[in-house]
């Protein structure tokens, strides 16, 4: 398990080395699932950057509440979560999920259900950052709430 | 007693500062931190924390039932607006 919250770069051969000796035979499967900075806002204009705020300590506990949930919905060996905060560009990643389970079912049904609780449910704030404007702070959208909202109805 | 609010985001824009460490009366609840709040900040600040959507956590849990419960010395009080990460 590992949940974490950085400013730098994360690098997916290094956690994925990491997860695979954590788990060594005990996993048949591992979903992997990276988030990146779009070049252009859901409206279409462009963005130079994104700037990601967090609050220490709140933002880890509403991190592992989050897969603490996905472990009592599915049969999970393993989850990293690293989401980065500070300024990022355009093609920079964002957030990587990796989640290890025995079969594939609930690996990929379990790192979905992460992604959707982080977009509605990680204490982080999100500002869209163009050249000579002020920004605007993103909010979720109903999309984002329709996929979390789903998980609740779904029975599983 | 004294606490600090803590201020997020957008509201951290709206307020112009990060933190404000302020005094009130032992035995003050949130209703109480907000009027306190009211006599320093001005209107369009404090409709900006009193928007529906803003959330109040007080030592990074958040308040759940309401604001009338009692505040003690050193308490941390934040002020968010909603959250989006991923």
């Amino acid at each position: 398990m590992s949940i974490r919250i950085q400013e730098d770069d994360f690098s997916l051969d290094r956690e994925w080395d990491a997860l695979r000796k954590r788990i060594g035979g005990s996993a048949g499967s591992i979903v992997a699932f990276a988030g990146l900075v779009r070049e252009r806002a859901r409206a279409g204009e462009e963005v130079s950057g994104l700037f990601l705020e967090h609050y220490p300590g709140m933002t880890e506990s509403s991190m592992e509440r989050i897969v603490e949930q996905a472990r009592g919905r599915w049969p999970l060996q393993d989850v990293v979560v690293i989401h980065r905060v500070g300024d990022l560009r355009p093609g920079d990643q964002i957030v990587l999920v990796l989640v290890a389970s025995a079969h594939r079912g609930a690996a990929f049904a379990g790192c979905e259900f992460v992604m959707d609780m982080l977009k509605t449910k990680a204490v982080f704030w999100k500002k869209e950052v163009r050249t000579g404007s002020k920004g605007t702070w993103v909010r979720s959208t109903g999309d984002d709430f329709e996929r979390a909202k789903h998980w609740r109805n779904d029975g599983e | 007693m004294k606490v600090r609010a803590f201020f997020f985001a957008s509201l951290r824009e709206a307020v112009e500062t990060d933190v404000l460490d302020i005094d009130i009366g032992d035995g003050a609840s949130l209703i109480d931190l907000r009027r306190c709040l009211a006599a320093r900040l001005r209107e369009d600040q404090m409709a900006a924390l009193d928007a529906a959507d803003v959330r109040v956590a007080v030592n990074r849990r958040l308040v759940h039932d309401g604001e009338a419960a009692v505040l003690a010395a050193g308490d941390e009080i934040a002020f968010m607006p909603p959250v989006t990460g991923g």
